[in-house]
């Protein structure tokens, strides 16, 4: 029997007929139907993070606009006996620093435990801690050029406020997700 | 079909099974490709195929605990999968006829490569030509690698009529490629 070549095509390249990509949202509809309650929090918990970290950028832009470049014009005619000043709110601003940045850094532990299976929800918060630490670097040369203003320093702890926010936040939900969970293992077991 | 009972993917199941939320994405990235072109080759149509795949795999997550290791993991799912496209084309009537054939379909002359221009493309080409039958056959038989026996079960159907029928479609893509101009 004379050997069939579009058989043979076609089997040798079956693999090839599987081109196109699944569309991006399936995952997301089978995740709701597969787990209801626990995708409708972890979805919550991404938006906490995005609305969180946005508000204090706009803040922060906002501000810088408006405000910044003003002081500066006025520091350069302001009295030198400032640069004292501006020291020791310096010192007092590192020790706050010192202060959220070892709550943050209790809380990321935590939620780095409770989100374990969520690799998503981890990558969001840190895409948006980078930016609200790039801020912060813009932030930091304002500090400087504009000898420590009031203003300057707020935007600044309201950064480590902010992140502190929704790290509680987002913690209180994977708290409250584990519970669940765990009630849910027990129901099962007694069942 | 041949089936391998190794699975490469059981350390995936198992995460499943033990309630791993990340090992259903997992699994879901490493099946979702091939599930969906499976369906597209079902439906012919791109909205129907999205719904099938999310379906079945909604099933398959749902039935995970009947879930034996008897066969492979994919091949588990792509029988779930295929299942549902052919319920929801039954649904709509668009049924598999089981019709006696008669007369076995006179050989082809089986052209060689050349003629045929075979490519990828072009046999999908063909494929999406061919009517729902005759399409569901051909790609259950040679892309997904059914033998008859199993296409008869799934499309209730006897052995000897997914014979012929596959022996008309291939026939029907052939005619198809040859008259396909070549770009």
């Amino acid at each position: 029997m004379k050997k069939d070549n579009l058989e043979r095509f076609v089997r040798e390249h079956a693999g090839e007929f599987d081109s196109l990509e699944a569309p991006p949202a399936s995952w997301e509809v089978i995740e709701e139907r597969v787990f209801p309650f626990r995708s409708g929090r972890m979805k919550k918990l991404r938006v906490i993070a995005w609305r969180s970290a946005a508000a204090v950028l706009i803040f922060a832009a906002a501000w810088m606009l408006n405000d910044v470049r003003d002081n500066r014009m006025q520091i350069k005619d302001a009295d030198r006996q400032a640069v004292n000043r501006m020291n020791y709110v310096i010192d007092e601003l590192s020790d706050a620093e010192a202060y959220y940045t070892s709550k943050i850094q209790s809380r990321e532990q935590e939620l780095a435990i409770y989100a374990k299976d969520h690799p998503e929800i981890i990558e969001d918060l840190r895409e948006e801690f980078r930016a609200m630490d790039q801020r912060k670097v813009e932030l930091r040369t304002d500090l400087a050029e504009s000898n420590a203003d009031a203003k300057v320093i707020e935007a600044i702890i309201l950064s480590y406020r902010v992140k502190l926010e929704i790290l509680d936040e987002m913690l209180l939900e994977l708290r409250q997700t584990d519970k669940e969970s765990n009630n849910d293992t027990k129901s099962g077991k007694e069942l | 079909m041949n089936q391998q009972n190794y699975d490469i993917h059981r350390h995936l199941v198992e995460a499943c099974m033990a309630g791993n939320r990340k090992a259903y994405n997992d699994l879901y990235s490493a099946y979702s490709r091939a599930m969906y072109n499976l369906c597209l080759r079902m439906m012919n149509n791109a909205e129907d195929a999205r719904d099938m795949l999310q379906e079945g795999f909604i099933e398959a997550f749902n039935r995970l605990d009947s879930f034996r290791f008897e066969s492979a993991f994919g091949a588990w799912l792509k029988r779930i999968v295929v299942n549902k496209c052919i319920n929801a084309l039954e649904k709509r009537r668009i049924v598999f006829v089981d019709e006696e054939v008669p007369d076995p379909l006179p050989q082809d002359d089986m052209p060689d490569e050349e003629e045929l221009r075979l490519s990828v493309e072009r046999v999908k080409l063909a494929m999406n030509q061919l009517p729902q039958g005759a399409r569901m056959i051909f790609s259950l038989y040679l892309i997904e690698g059914y033998d008859h026996t199993e296409i008869a079960e799934i499309l209730k159907i006897s052995e000897s009529t997914s014979k012929t029928q596959f022996m008309r479609a291939r026939q029907m893509v052939r005619d198809i490629l040859r008259k396909m101009p070549v770009t």
